[in-house]
C-alpha cells in the first residue's frame, strides 16, 4: 500500500501565512510554525518498498528510516533550526530549485548517519544531489556539536547519586558511577595517508572512541580522535577523564573506604577509581562473585556501544576515506543523538539489527597494570559483595 | 662534543681550547689518555675544581648526577692515590664520560688503549621517550610507555622512579622527535574545557608522545554563551562562503605545519582574513534560485559584501 500524498499547495499556503503573522505580531511570541511534513510523505511514497523490513505503519516507518520518533525529530529540528534555516542566496536547494526546509535537511542528515549508505544513495532517496547530502550533513553536524552539547555532560552530584543507587540496587556494587568501554571506528585511508599510526591490532585503519555510560546507557563522557593503534590503557591515559580522576577532581566521593569508581574491562588498568575484573585461575568465591557483578555492570557499556553502532550505522560500516579531522565530529553527533533519544524517552526500535559485540573481530586486550590503592579498593568491594550475598542468603 | 674527541696530538689545538675554556691547564705534553688517568690529573690548585665540574655536568641531564654519585669505586690496589680532591675530580670526569660512552673498568684502561680511542659500544644519547609522554598529567608514573606501563607493576614503578630522577626533562626530550612518526589528530574530549583540540602525536613503536598544537580559535564556530549572543545569533546571516572558508582553513592547516603553530593573535587574525577571502564560484548559485523581494535588484556580490560588513 502506497502511503498517502498530501497536497503541496495547502502546506505552502500555511507556511506563507505563518511568515506574515510573525512579521507583524507585537509582542513577539514564538509563532508555532507548522513543521514541514511534505518531505516525509514524498520520501515515504518513494521509499516505502525499498527494503523488506520497512514497517507499513507510518510512525514505525519513520523510526525505521530515521531511528527517532517524530517527536524527537521535531526536537532535533528545533535545536538546529537557527543554523539550518535556508536563507537566499546561501540556502541549499533541491533538484527542483526550491529551498530545503530545516526538516528535510535534518532528515537527510539523520538518514545518512542512520543508514551509513553512500551520499549518492541518500540523495536519490530524497531527490537531491550527492553534494547537497554532503553539505547538509556537515552543516547539521556542526550545528549539533554546538547546540546539543548539553545532552552529553558529566552529571551533577544528585544525578551521580541516582546512578550509584540504581547500580547498587541492580548489581550490588557500591559507589559505582558507571561503566567505561572503548571501540574502534574502522575506516579506509588513501595510500598517501595510510600510516601505521592508524593501523590497529587487527590490521584495520581505525579511530578510537571511549565512553562512560550511566545505568540508563546514557553517555556521560566521550573521547575520540585517537588512532586505533594505541592500547586501550594508553587511550585512557590520554583522555581528560583520566586526568580529572587522577587529580581528584572527579569521582572523588567515598563511602566505606570505597571510592567512587567506574567499571572497566581487562584492557584498562586497575586504579582506585577504575575497577577491572580479577584475572587468572584459582579465584576465590568472592572474586568470582565480584567478576559476575562486574560483568553485569560492564555489559551496560557494551550494549550502549552496540546500540550506538547499530542505530547510527555510519559508525558500524567501514568508512571510506573519511576526513580524519571531521570524523570525530560525526562520532560525537551520533553520541549526542543517542543521548537525545534517551533523554526524550525514545528508545531504539527492536527491529534495528544489533551486532553481538560492538568491536566484533577484535581480541580483548589485557592490561596488567595494577595500582596498589586500586587493588585495596577492589578487595573492599569484594568483601562488601560477599557480606551482602551472605545476608541475602 | 665529547663523542668526537680523538686522542691524537695532531688535532690537539681545539682540544686545548676546550680545556682552556673549561679551566683545565693545557700542558704541551698532555694527551687525552694521560688526562684521563688518575696519575695525570693536573694540579687541582690551578683551576677552581667545583666550578669546572659543575660547568661540565650542566650539559648533561640531572639524572646522571644521581646515578653516578662521586667516590663510588674504591681505588685499585697498586694505583697511585692522590689526595681526595684529585680523586673526586677524576671520578666526576670519568662519570661524565661514562655517561656518554661505555667506558668499561678504568683499571684496565691502559691495557685497552685502542678501545678507548674508538668506542666499541657507543651509547645512544637520545633522550628517553618515556619522559614526557603527556603534558599536564598529574601522575608521572603512569605516563610510562605502554610497554612498561601496561605490562607489569614492577616496570611501572621503575618508570616512576626514572621519571622522578628526570624531573622536568620534557624540553630536552622535545628536541629530538626526528625518530618519531608524526600524526596530526583532531581530538574531541568532553572532559576538557574546549571539547575539540588539535594535537600532534608522535610515535616510535609503542612509545607515544602528544603535543598540543597551538592553533587559534579562528576555525572554530562561535559558541553561544548568553542571551546577548543568542540575539546576535538570530540576526546572524552565515553565508556558505564562511563554511567554505573554514574548510579551506582546515586544509591549509593540514598542509602547512607552520600554519598550525601560530600562537599570537596577530597571526591568527591574519588567517581569519585569509579564510574569508575565498568565495564560492559563480556557478555555485543556481540560476533557478527564486529572487526574494528583500534583494531583488542587487547582484550577489554586493549582497555578500554587505553581510561581511555587518558582521564586523
Amino acid at each position: 500500500m502506497a502511503p498517502p500524498k498530501k497536497s503541496k499547495k495547502v502546506k505552502r499556503k500555511a507556511k506563507d501565512s505563518s511568515k506574515c503573522g510573525s512579521l507583524y505580531s507585537e509582542p513577539k511570541l514564538p509563532e508555532p510554525q507548522p513543521p514541514d511534513s511534505e518531505w516525509w510523505y514524498s520520501f515515504w511514497h518513494k521509499n516505502y518498498d525499498s527494503g523488506p523490513d520497512i514497517p507499513l505503519e507510518e510512525d514505525e516507518a519513520f523510526k525505521y528510516f530515521f531511528r527517532v520518533s517524530k517527536k524527537t525529530f521535531e526536537y532535533i529540528c528545533s535545536l538546529v533550526r537557527e543554523d539550518l534555516v535556508s536563507r537566499p542566496p546561501s540556502g541549499l536547494i533541491n533538484i527542483e530549485g526550491r529551498l530545503l526546509s530545516v526538516e528535510k535537511q535534518v532528515a537527510i542528515a539523520l538518514r545518512r548517519l542512520a543508514s551509513g549508505e553512500a551520499q549518492v544513495s541518500v540523495g536519490t532517496a530524497f531527490g537531491v544531489g550527492q553534494s547537497t547530502v554532503s553539505q547538509v550533513t556537515w552543516r547539521f553536524i556542526e550545528s549539533m556539536e554546538d547546540r546539543a552539547r548539553h545532552h552529553l555532560k558529566w552529571p551533577e552530584p544528585e544525578r551521580i547519586e541516582q546512578t550509584k543507587q540504581a547500580l547498587e540496587a541492580s548489581f550490588g556494587i557500591p559507589n559505582c558511577c558507571g561503566a567505561i568501554d572503548a571501540t574502534h571506528i574502522i575506516m579506509t585511508l588513501p595510500a598517501v595517508e595510510s600510516s601505521d599510526d592508524w593501523c590497529d591490532q587487527e590490521s584495520n585503519y581505525s579511530m578510537f572512541m571511549q565512553v562512560v555510560v550511566d545505568h540508563e546507557m546514557r553517555f556521560l563522557d566521550m573521547v575520540t580522535g585517537w588512532p586505533g593503534s594505541m592500547t586501550v590503557s594508553r587511550l585512557l591515559k590520554f583522555s581528560g577523564i583520566y586526568k580529572l580522576c587522577e587529580s581528584g577532581k572527579r569521582l572523588n566521593g567515598s563511602r566505606a573506604e570505597i571510592r567512587e569508581h567506574l567499571i572497566g574491562d581487562s584492557a584498562y588498568p586497575l586504579l582506585p577509581w577504575l575497577m577491572i575484573p580479577f584475572e587468572g585461575k584459582g579465584l576465590s568465591a568472592a572474586m568470582k562473585t565480584f567478576n559476575v557483578k562486574h560483568k553485569s555492570v560492564h555489559t551496560i557499556a557494551t550494549r550502549a556501544l552496540s546500540q550506538l553502532k547499530g542505530a547510527w550505522r555510519i559508525l558500524h560500516k567501514v568508512m571510506w576515506r573519511p576526513d580524519k579531522q571531521k570524523l570525530p565530529s560525526i562520532i560525537l553527533v551520533c553520541c549526542l543523538l543517542h543521548n537525545i533519544m534517551i533523554d526524550n524517552g525514545d528508545y531504539l526500535h527492536p527491529n534495528v539489527e544489533l551486532s553481538d559485540h560492538h568491536d566484533a573481530g577484535y581480541k580483548e586486550q589485557i592490561c596488567l597494570q595494577v595500582d596498589s590503592i586500586g587493588r585495596a579498593v577492589r578487595e573492599r568491594v569484594c568483601s562488601h559483595l560477599q557480606v551482602s550475598t551472605m545476608l541475602t542468603d | 662534543m665529547l663523542c668526537s674527541i680523538p686522542a691524537s696530538r695532531a688535532s690537539s689545538s681545539w682540544l686545548n681550547r676546550l680545556r682552556a675554556s673549561k679551566g683545565f691547564p693545557v700542558p704541551s705534553d698532555l694527551d687525552l689518555e694521560q688526562f684521563l688517568r688518575p696519575s695525570s690529573i693536573p694540579n687541582p690548585t690551578s683551576p677552581p675544581p667545583e666550578l669546572d665540574v659543575a660547568g661540565l655536568l650542566s650539559a648533561r641531564p640531572p639524572r646522571s648526577r644521581k646515578k653516578h654519585p662521586p667516590l663510588v669505586d674504591p681505588p685499585a690496589p697498586g694505583k697511585r692515590i692522590g689526595d681526595d680532591e684529585e680523586l673526586q675530580l677524576f671520578d666526576l670526569m670519568r662519570n661524565a664520560l661514562s655517561d656518554l660512552f661505555v667506558m668499561g673498568d678504568p683499571r684496565d684502561l691502559a691495557a685497552r688503549r685502542k678501545g678507548l680511542r674508538k668506542q666499541m659500544n657507543p651509547r645512544a644519547c637520545v633522550p628517553s621517550a618515556s619522559a614526557s609522554v603527556d603534558c599536564g598529567a598529574s601522575r608521572a608514573a603512569l605516563e610510562t610507555p605502554p610497554s612498561s606501563a601496561d605490562n607489569s607493576v614492577a616496570e611501572a614503578q621503575k618508570g616512576r622512579t626514572k621519571m622522578r630522577k628526570r624531573g622536568t626533562g620534557g624540553q630536552a626530550a622535545d628536541s629530538d622527535l626526528s625518530a618519531y612518526s608524526r600524526t596530526e589528530v583532531t581530538v574531541i574530549d568532553t572532559s576538557s574545557s574546549a571539547w575539540k583540540s588539535e594535537k600532534a602525536l608522535y610515535r616510535k613503536g609503542m612509545v607515544w608522545k602528544v603535543r598540543e598544537k597551538k592553533v587559534g580559535n579562528f576555525c572554530r564556530k562561535k559558541r553561544r554563551l548568553g542571551l546577548g549572543e543568542k540575539i546576535a545569533d538570530k540576526k546572524r546571516v552565515r553565508p556558505l562562503a564562511d563554511l567554505k572558508g573554514r574548510d579551506l582553513c582546515a586544509k591549509l592547516e593540514s598542509q602547512d605545519e607552520r600554519c598550525t603553530l601560530i600562537d599570537n593573535g596577530a597571526n591568527a587574525k591574519e588567517f581569519v582574513d585569509h579564510c574569508q577571502m575565498p568565495r564560492r564560484p559563480k556557478s555555485w548559485r543556481s540560476p533557478r534560485l527564486p529572487q526574494k523581494s528583500s534583494s531583488p535588484s542587487k547582484s550577489s556580490l554586493p549582497f555578500r559584501l554587505q553581510v561581511i560588513a555587518a558582521k564586523k
